[in-house]
This record gives C-alpha cells, structure tokens and sequence, in this order.
C-alpha cells in the first residue's frame, strides 16, 4: 500500500526549477559575484538534477538544491584563483529593494560582503544571509568547524571596517 | 574585578562560536562600551539575516518585474540555442542543453538597472516601468548636501531612436526634498515610450549638476517592447560616453541573441572602437567565422533589418563576396530598407552626370521610398543648394528635416542666400534662436551657464545671419542683432560685416580695427589688398599691420586657451594606397596638420571632400598640410571615391585603428588639429575652424 505522499503527483522539472532557481540564483550571485556565472551554477545543478537525481533519502529538495548550488559555486571559487572583480550592487538587483533595517543600509552592506575576500565573504554568507550552521558550512566547504567560526569574525571585523568608513 | 568583554569574546558570541559567560552578560548591561560592542554585532547580523533575496535583472518581460524566469514556450526576448555550432562555448551548450531538457528559457543576465557610483547613489525603489511613477532615494554628493530640494533631469530613449540624437529632450523628471537624515526622496514619471533612461541631479538653480562622475545614472526601463530595445537604447546612448561600458553591453545583447546579426554587426563595430591593433586581426578573423554561420542560418528571406546587418557586417570583416551578396539581397527585396535606401542614394550619385541627373534620380527614388534614411534627402539637399534653386532646395529641405530635424537651423540659413526665400528663412531663424535657449535642449551634464557658453558660436552665427537679412529689408533691429553675435563669438564674419557698416557711416578707423579683428582669421582670407580695397586707397599699410598684429595677438591668446597640446605616441602608424605603412610623424613632415577624417562610404564626408581640397591647397604656403584618413578597411573604394570627384588628395589608412583610438575619434567628416612633432593641439573641430586653428599654431609653435 503507497502512501498518500507517494501518490501525489511529483513535481515537474519545469516547476522545481521556477519554484527554487530564484533562490538559488541569489546565493550563487552573493557567492560569486557574476550574473553569468550565476545563471550558470543554475543551470549546472538543474542539469545534475535531472540527469542523475538524489536518492529517497533525501526529503528536502530545497536544501538539497541549495547545497548542490553552494558546491559548485566553492568548486568555480577554488579554481578561479585570487582574482575577482568586484561586482557593484545595485538597488535593481533585487525583486525588493532593500532599505535602511537595524539601522544599516542594506545595500551599503550588500556592497560591503561583496568586497570581503572570497573565504570570508562564503562564510559570512552561509552563516548569517543563509543560516548555516559552523558544522554545515565545514561540511559544504571541506572545511573545519573552527576554521568556519575564525573565517565569520575576520569577516564580520572587515564589514565592520567597512561599514564605518575610514 | 570586573573587565571588559573582549572584542573577541564579543565577536565569538555574535557569531555563534561561544557564548558569554554570566559575568560578562552583567557587565555588559552597565558598561557603555562593551554594551555598544555588543548591540553593533547585533545589529550585523539581523542586518545581514535582512538583506532580501539578490534577483534576476528585471528588465525581462513585461509588467512584472520578478518574471525573470520566463516559462517554457513562452515569447519575447528569449535566448535560443546557437544554430551555427561552429565556436559554440561552454557555456552555450549548457544553456542550449538546458532549454532543450525543458527547464526554462534560460536566463541570460545583462548589465543591471545601474544607478549608482562613487560617493553619491540614485536608487529607484520598485521596478521601473514605462509609463508609471517611480521612488527614488538620492544619497548626494558634497556639493548638492546642503540644498533643501534637488532637481532630478532625465533623458529618455525610446525604442527605435537614434544614436547621437541631438534633438532628444531633456526633461525634468522630479523634484526631490531632504529628509532628516540627509538622503533625497521624491517620485520620478516614467514616459510611456520610455525603454531607457539617463539621469543627473542638481541643484534648483542648474548651477551644480551631479553627473556621477561623468557616468550619469542610468536604468533600464520595464517596456512592452522587451529588454532587446533597453539594451540597444542604452548601447545608442552610451556611444559618445564610453565606449568601453557600449561593448560589454553589446556583448550581452548579442549573448542574448545570438542568431540577430544586427547585434554582430554592431557589437564588431563598436569592438574596433576599443581592441588593440594586436588584437583586431584576430578579432576580425573570429567574426568572419560568425559571419559565415550567420550567412548559413539566417535564410534567403531573413527581413530587411537582418539582411542589412549582413551587408553591413561582411563590409566590416573584409568579405567582400559576402558584402556583394548581401547588399543585392537587400536592395532587391527590402528596396525601402534605410540601408538599402542609403546604398541606392550612393548608387544613383554615381551614375549621375550633373545634379540636375542627380536630382532627377533622387525624387524617383523618393517617390519610391520617401523618407526612409536621411542621406537620400541630404544629398538632394546640397544638389539642390550648388544649382542654387530656390524651389527645388525648398521642396527638398523639407523632407530632408523629416529625417533631419536637428538641420532646421541650417536650413533657415540656406534660405537666406536664396531669392524669394529670405522672409522665411528670417522667421525661421527667429523661431530657432527663441528655442536654442530652452532648458529641454541642455545636456544632462552641463550647467546652465556651460550650456549658454557651448551654445555662444551657434547663437552669433543665427544672430549675425539674422542681422544681414534684416539690413537687407532696411528692418529695424538688425544692429542689435550684430552687436549680439560679436559680444557672444568674436567670429571673423561678424567683424567683416561691421567693419562694412562702419564704412557706409563713413566711420573708417573703426572699420579698420574691425577689418583688422575679422583679418586676425586665416580662414578670413583678407589680405592687404582687401583692407586697401575696402579701407580705400589712403590706407597706410604700417597701421593696418600693426592693427592686424595685435588683433592677431588677441585671436591666438583667446584660442590658445583652449588648445590642448596632447603629445600624441610616436609610433602611430598609417598606410597607404599600397599598404606601406608610415609613421605619423614622418607624414606630419615638421609642419602644422589638419589631420581630416573622411570615410568613402559618408555621405557627409564625400560632400565635404572639395573644402577638404580647398584647405590642403592654402595651408601649403605657411608649411601646413592636411591628411587625410579614414579607418574603414584598405579597398580600392577610397581611391575611386577621389578619382571620380577628380580630387588631388591621397588618402591613408587607420588600420590597426590606434590613432583613431587615441584620438577618441568617431563619425566623419571630423578634423583635428597637430603640430610638426605630434602634440594634439585641437580635437574635433569644424572644417571651418580648422584653418585658423591651425594658423594659430603654426604662430604658437616656435613660442612653446
């Protein structure tokens, strides 16, 4: 006898994919800094998903994709070397503008991440934007919980620097 | 004892690597430092646990600003995999692979609604759609910081305008006002037709403009037309601004649709503008390879605007049997194209005998296509002004300005020198000068008062063309008039025709220190002789020199202050007929150059070769010449250009293009102005301004 979830209809390809690339896409873009390369790490993971798809014993997909979205887009880091440009944010990068919250601008902060050095800014980004724990982040980045935690405060102390300006 | 927290500590308990202990949680609830330690941590993170979702650009589809995943199936401006395999990237494949799997049409990202830089940020709240109201949020800069309201002027591009339109309006988008913590806030209007748009903040009064440093602020108008013409729009907007942030925006039109040849043609264009001359061989090599799988896949019947782009991208690339193929293709079945239009305009100039034939075929050609590229209209235009027929220049001039508004000043002028046209030429001129001065015509980056100081010799040339004619019909106010032009540009022109005055009043040592003033400009061409003939015959030639040489003195000090003495590099090179290539240097041969950009295929260019002559031939006696250049490809067209116009002037080639990149050179006719040694001293003047800058180096030069 199935059970009422395995005779609902599983979702499409098509819906997974207008259901959770806008999410994914954000990550990507925090993380790399590049609207092509984003779109690209999309891509990458919507293709692996289709073509070899995770086993029944993974029951959030969401959290799947996203994982698969930050791997990949750690691998592109890793392998692009030092240099990165960086990338000026925008207001008309968001579906909704951001505005003054907790007495920071938003985007005065969006461009800040931005320019923290990669290690940082993935760390900081998973952390606090995206609510990983140390533990997840060590996993996801091959990393060290320890390692994690030193990475979010030298982060946190650059923002800091470059939030209150010279 | 009680201590501090650490700022350690502080951070490994905001970042959830450890917790405080209780002593330190009680000192923190009455130590002011610690605690404001404490609380900014805090703040960071909710702050950046706040920061909303990064999304797609937004100029994807219509009306809804977060549709940047656009269905499977559904239209408008979506990529499609590239036919032509050939050079296909990485990239490519996986995104064709992609739609192929059904997952979406694929998003393509391009440069987004970007509106800030440097100090200061205009931000748009909301999406920005054609035809509604927007907020904006202004962070200033230093100078605008202390104004209670700023004026937000804008320019708007619709689909479908030109590039360098000078008659688009600039207009008043918004007023904003200063809230308590300094920023700007207000709503802006978005036109209907908008698909772009350009902006600069500044103060009530015009007199301190925010121009972003040059960049000016820009958006990316959500249209019923698609994000393609936003993007072309911004790409026709950015041409005479950078030409650098104009390729990476042509690039991402063409990675958006890479099967429009339109957005090849341009984008090798506009690449030419920016490679270095390494880089352009293989660049064109790699377009030709684009060129032919464009030519393989886009059909015997693609549309008039495709196969013009053919035409136009095989001419680039040096193809020439693709050129010939093309450029049948669209005259035969897209005969009204524009491009066609202007290929048929040249045509017919070719094969006509004298401009009566000229005429003749052009108003067939007309009746056939009418206004359908401003060159058709233009040619008849100076065909009808050399047969100097009234009628005929009255008919055509109109439907040149159809095409061509920004011409009417001219226009009137022209009619002026015509009989039985003087009346209306006079009103226009009137109407004309009425609105040079209005607000709508000031770029975005001037003030008011660099606006009225840009617009000075234009005005005194209406001014003064206005006085004569008034003069002519013995109308009250044509002094005033003259007074006006002279107080606003010292032209040579106006000087002449008071010295005139001045001789009918009977008025002669006023008349000979203006004729000395108007002599001052090579391009004058009065000589002693005129001053004796004008003066009469007591004039006593060691005054009128002495006259002259300190008028002169007066020119050169008032122009100089304008020249620019860039040292050009020393090892720009340029070719000839022939391909040899010659260093700049050894062509400028120790003398003053008008360097004189032409092209074989401008039509503007091709009229303005005979004055290009004219020029060389008087520059010659005080050592100056003129060269002639043009960076289209080396082909036998230049030289038959100007053998058919029975021309003595040799042309050379910018072929690695490094000269006209150095010299920001773009559009033709254009001049500049060098010395013997190769120091730029004047950038794109006019062919009338050209000859007295030159004579106004040629007296510097031994001095610098």
């Amino acid at each position: 006898m199935k059970s009422g979830r395995q005779l609902e209809e599983p979702p499409s390809l098509h819906d997974l994919y207008r259901d959770h690339a806008p999410t994914l896409f954000s990550i990507a873009l925090r993380l790399l800094g590049s609207q092509d390369d984003a779109a690209d790490v999309v891509h990458d993971v919507f293709l692996r998903l289709h073509e070899k798809p995770p086993g029944d014993g993974v029951d959030d997909l969401g959290r799947w994709l996203r994982g698969a979205a930050v791997r990949r887009c750690w691998m592109q880091l890793r392998t692009a070397g030092r240099r990165r440009e960086v990338r000026e944010v925008s207001a008309n990068d968001y579906a909704s503008p951001p505005s003054w919250e907790h007495g920071v601008d938003l985007l005065h902060l969006e461009r800040g991440i931005a320019r923290l050095p990669t290690k940082l800014r993935v760390v900081l980004v998973l952390h606090h934007v995206e609510g990983y724990t140390h533990a997840e982040i060590g996993e996801l980045l091959d990393i060290s919980t320890a390692a994690s935690e030193k990475r979010l405060s030298r982060a946190v102390e650059s923002l800091r620097t470059y939030l209150e300006g010279p | 004892m009680e201590r501090h927290v650490t700022r350690r500590t502080l951070r490994r308990s905001t970042t959830g690597a450890g917790d405080l202990s209780i002593a330190q949680v009680e000192h923190a609830t009455h130590c002011i430092s610690c605690a404001r330690q404490l609380a900014w941590y805090e703040q960071l993170r909710a702050a950046t646990s706040a920061l909303p979702a990064l999304a797609p650009p937004n100029v994807v589809g219509v009306g809804n600003s977060t549709l940047a995943f656009p269905a499977v199936g559904d239209e408008g401006d979506r990529e499609m995999p590239d036919r032509a395999s050939r050079g296909m990237s990485v990239r490519t494949i996986v995104r064709a692979a992609a739609v192929l799997i059904g997952v979406s049409a694929v998003l393509v990202p391009f440069a987004s609604n970007r509106a800030s830089a440097g100090s200061s940020e205009l931000r748009f709240v909301g999406p920005v759609v054609a035809g509604a109201g927007v907020s904006v949020v202004y962070a200033p800069t230093m100078a605008l910081a202390d104004e209670d309201s700023v004026v937000v002027r804008a320019r708007f591009r619709a689909a479908g305008d030109r590039r360098y339109d000078s008659t688009l309006p600039v207009a008043q988008a918004g007023i904003l006002r200063r809230d308590e913590d300094g920023r700007f806030l207000g709503g802006l209007a978005i036109p209907e037709s908008a698909v772009y748009g350009l902006f600069a903040v500044e103060s009530v009064d015009a007199q301190r403009i925010d121009t972003n440093f040059g960049a000016l602020f820009e958006v990316l108008v959500e249209n019923p037309h698609g994000a393609r013409h936003s993007l072309q729009q911004k790409v026709n907007d950015l041409l005479d601004r950078s030409w650098e942030v104009a390729v990476e925006t042509q690039r991402a039109i063409t990675r958006r649709f890479p099967e429009d040849p339109r957005a090849w043609q341009d984008l090798f264009a506009l690449e030419q503008e920016v490679v270095s001359a390494l880089q352009l061989d293989s660049l064109k090599a790699t377009h030709r390879v684009r060129l032919h799988s464009l030519d393989e896949a886009v059909g015997p019947a693609p549309g008039g605007d495709a196969a013009g782009a053919m035409f136009w991208y095989a001419r680039l690339t040096g193809d020439e049997a693709l050129e010939q193929k093309w450029l049948d293709l669209l005259v035969d079945q897209y005969p009204g194209h524009p491009r066609a239009v202007e290929q048929r305009t040249i045509q017919v100039g070719v094969a006509a005998d004298n401009d009566r034939d000229l005429l003749t075929g052009l108003e067939e050609l007309w009746a056939d296509v009418g206004p359908a590229h401003n060159y058709l209209g233009q040619s008849a235009v100076f065909a009808a002004l050399r047969l100097e027929d009234p009628d005929l220049f009255r008919v055509w001039s109109d439907r040149y300005l159809i095409t061509r508004p920004e011409a009417s000043l001219w226009v009137a002028r022209q009619f002026l020198g015509l009989a039985g046209l003087e009346d209306q030429g006079l009103r226009r001129l009137e109407t004309g000068l009425i609105a040079m001065s209005d607000d709508e015509r000031r770029p975005l980056d001037l003030t008011r008062r660099a606006f009225e100081a840009s617009r000075a010799p234009v005005k005194a040339a209406v001014h003064l063309a206005i006085s004569k004619a008034l003069r002519r019909t013995d109308e009250s106010g044509s002094s005033t008039h003259l007074a006006r032009a002279i107080d606003l540009d010292q032209s040579s022109s106006a000087y002449r025709e008071l010295a005139d005055r001045q001789i009918e009043r009977g008025s002669i040592d006023l008349a000979l220190a203006s004729l000395s003033e108007a002599a001052a400009d090579p391009a004058s061409q009065i000589t002693v002789d005129t001053a004796v003939a004008v003066l009469g015959p007591s004039l006593d030639r060691a005054i009128w020199q002495g006259a002259l040489e300190e008028a002169g003195q007066r020119r050169r000090d008032r122009i100089e202050q304008t020249a620019l003495r860039t040292p050009l590099p020393l090892d720009l090179r340029l070719s000839d007929d022939l391909g040899r290539r010659h260093e700049l240097v050894d062509l400028l041969g120790g003398g003053v150059s008008v360097l004189a950009y032409w092209s074989p295929f401008c039509g503007p260019a091709l009229e303005a070769l005979p004055q290009i002559e004219a020029l060389a031939k008087r520059l010659v006696p005080s050592g100056g010449r003129v060269i002639l250049v043009t960076s289209e490809p080396r082909s036998p067209a230049a030289g038959t250009a100007l053998r058919e116009r029975g021309l003595d002037l040799e042309t050379y080639y910018d072929e690695s293009r490094e000269l006209t990149k150095t010299l920001e050179q773009f559009g033709t006719p254009a001049f500049h102005v060098l010395d013997g040694d190769g120091n730029l001293w004047f950038r794109d003047v006019s062919l009338d301004e050209a000859e007295g800058k030159a004579a106004v180096v040629t007296a510097s030069v031994d001095g610098w």
